[in-house]
């Protein structure tokens, strides 16, 4: 998973901020610490980025700072599970999830009709992959039960959700943090999701 | 908070965690559970095993935290020290802290000394004092005077950068209050402004830099302004 890299100084000169913009985001944790990929260089000292997810990350972030503080945008940002609830109704009603996956998920959940963050995500998990035609129910059903059991890492992290089928039996995994990913041959990688861009979607669609 | 208790340890004694008011610790005292309170004194010797919240810290003694600190208002006049992370929102320290992991806030005031050993986040950073800092220190404006011994920073990162030599003791001379002096030590300075005086690193970045008296800089890269006082070396300056 090698990316394209962008240097700090590059990144500043590019995106027009400043130094101080820069390690403010940083601080409010606008910017994810994993992303400061420290190199040495012939010059000394330098700090890289992944290119494509800084730039995108920095328009996001100054599009929306006219509108909401700093603060509100970190909420926005991290994946962490604010004490937001809301209700199924009102989850199919903002197209976060259609009518049926809901009633799956209601069925294998066996929950109340109140959802917090980590539920929406986990159905919302389901509806794109469903949806999407990439999984079955079987699949949808241990891909919930492996959202449930590992609840607590995916908190904060950058998390990803691998599924892979070899032989017909699928098999699904969190991961994270990840370098890089191998399996063996005749293993066919059915789909990765990244949780936190699943959930900033879903915070955008909140919004 | 309903129905907090106080606590006051007056000769030795562990209690468990929980809520309380007011937490007042004049003798030995070990806290065993994760524990919240609106103030927290020490005048004596204290361990807290697990996390503490709490809205006023105050330690004159010495406090031991195995796991992680939250407080609104921190003055430390004797030594603390945190094994994990700290949030002290609005931290003086006149006496010493040990941070085991990250240590983050809104003001900073050190005049003791302070050791972190992971990154250091403020939105204002202003010592007088010590601190040996073992990742990135980043605060908007950091202030730093340097009266005594080496500080050392990893990293160093804002929007103005101030670093200078200690107080004189007769204003508008040279006789300096403490016959030694401070120096920085820091791979990186990265910010907008940057004022520099005893420093030593290996690269500097900023659009204003301006190299006082006293240093030794392996590379500045500047946009706007660079200027370098004559008993400094700077091996190599580029405008980018």
């Amino acid at each position: 998973m090698s990316e394209e890299l962008i240097s700090k100084k590059d990144l500043l000169d590019m995106a027009r901020i400043s130094y101080g913009q820069l390690y403010r985001w940083k601080r409010k944790d606008l910017i994810p610490e994993e992303w400061f990929i420290r190199k040495s260089t012939f010059t000394g000292q330098e700090t890289f980025f992944p290119k494509e997810k800084i730039l995108e990350r920095i328009n996001k972030i100054q599009s929306m700072k006219e509108n909401l503080s700093l603060d509100e945008l970190a909420d926005m940002f991290s994946p962490n599970l604010t004490d937001l609830q809301l209700s199924r109704v009102e989850l199919i009603k903002r197209n976060i999830v259609s009518e049926q996956v809901m009633n799956m998920y209601i069925e294998q959940d066996q929950g109340s009709d109140l959802f917090t963050l980590s539920r929406i995500l986990e159905v919302y998990v389901l509806e794109k992959l469903l949806q999407s035609g990439e999984i079955n129910l079987d699949e949808g059903k241990m891909l919930l039960q492996v959202l449930k059991d590992q609840g607590a890492q995916i908190k904060q992290k950058n998390c990803e959700l691998v599924i892979t089928r070899k032989l017909g039996v699928s098999s699904c995994l969190v991961v994270i943090n990840t370098e890089g990913l191998y399996f063996e041959r005749g293993t066919k990688v059915v789909t990765t999701v990244s949780l936190m861009t699943c959930m900033e979607e879903i915070k955008s669609k909140l919004v | 908070m309903t129905n907090a208790k106080k606590l006051i340890i007056n000769g030795s004694g562990s209690y468990p965690g929980g809520e309380y008011d007011k937490i007042s610790i004049r003798g030995e005292g070990t806290i065993v559970n994760d524990v919240t309170c609106s103030t927290y004194h020490v005048y004596g010797t204290c361990e807290v095993m697990e996390n503490i919240s709490a809205d006023s810290v105050k330690i004159m003694g010495e406090a031991e935290f195995k796991g992680n600190v939250e407080a609104n208002k921190t003055l430390v006049m004797g030594t603390m020290m945190i094994d994990h992370q700290a949030k002290l929102k609005q931290m003086k320290i006149l006496g010493m802290l040990e941070v085991g992991e990250r240590l983050s806030g809104d003001t900073a005031s050190i005049k003791g000394s302070i050791a972190v050993n992971g990154d250091v986040e403020y939105e204002t950073f202003d010592s007088s004092g010590g601190f040996e800092i073992k990742g990135l220190l980043t605060a908007d404006t950091v202030k730093i005077l340097l009266s005594f011994g080496n500080s050392t920073a990893d990293e160093i990162g804002g929007s103005k950068i101030t670093v200078k030599r200690g107080a004189w003791l007769i204003p508008f001379t040279n006789i300096s209050l403490s016959k030694k002096e401070g120096f920085l030590t820091a791979k990186v300075i990265e910010g907008d402004d940057i004022y520099l005086e005893n420093t030593t690193a290996n690269v500097v970045r900023g659009n204003r830099v301006k190299i006082g008296r006293g240093c030794q800089i392996g590379l500045v890269e500047y946009t706007d302004v660079f200027t370098q006082d004559t008993s400094s070396t700077v091996k190599t300056n580029t405008k980018r």
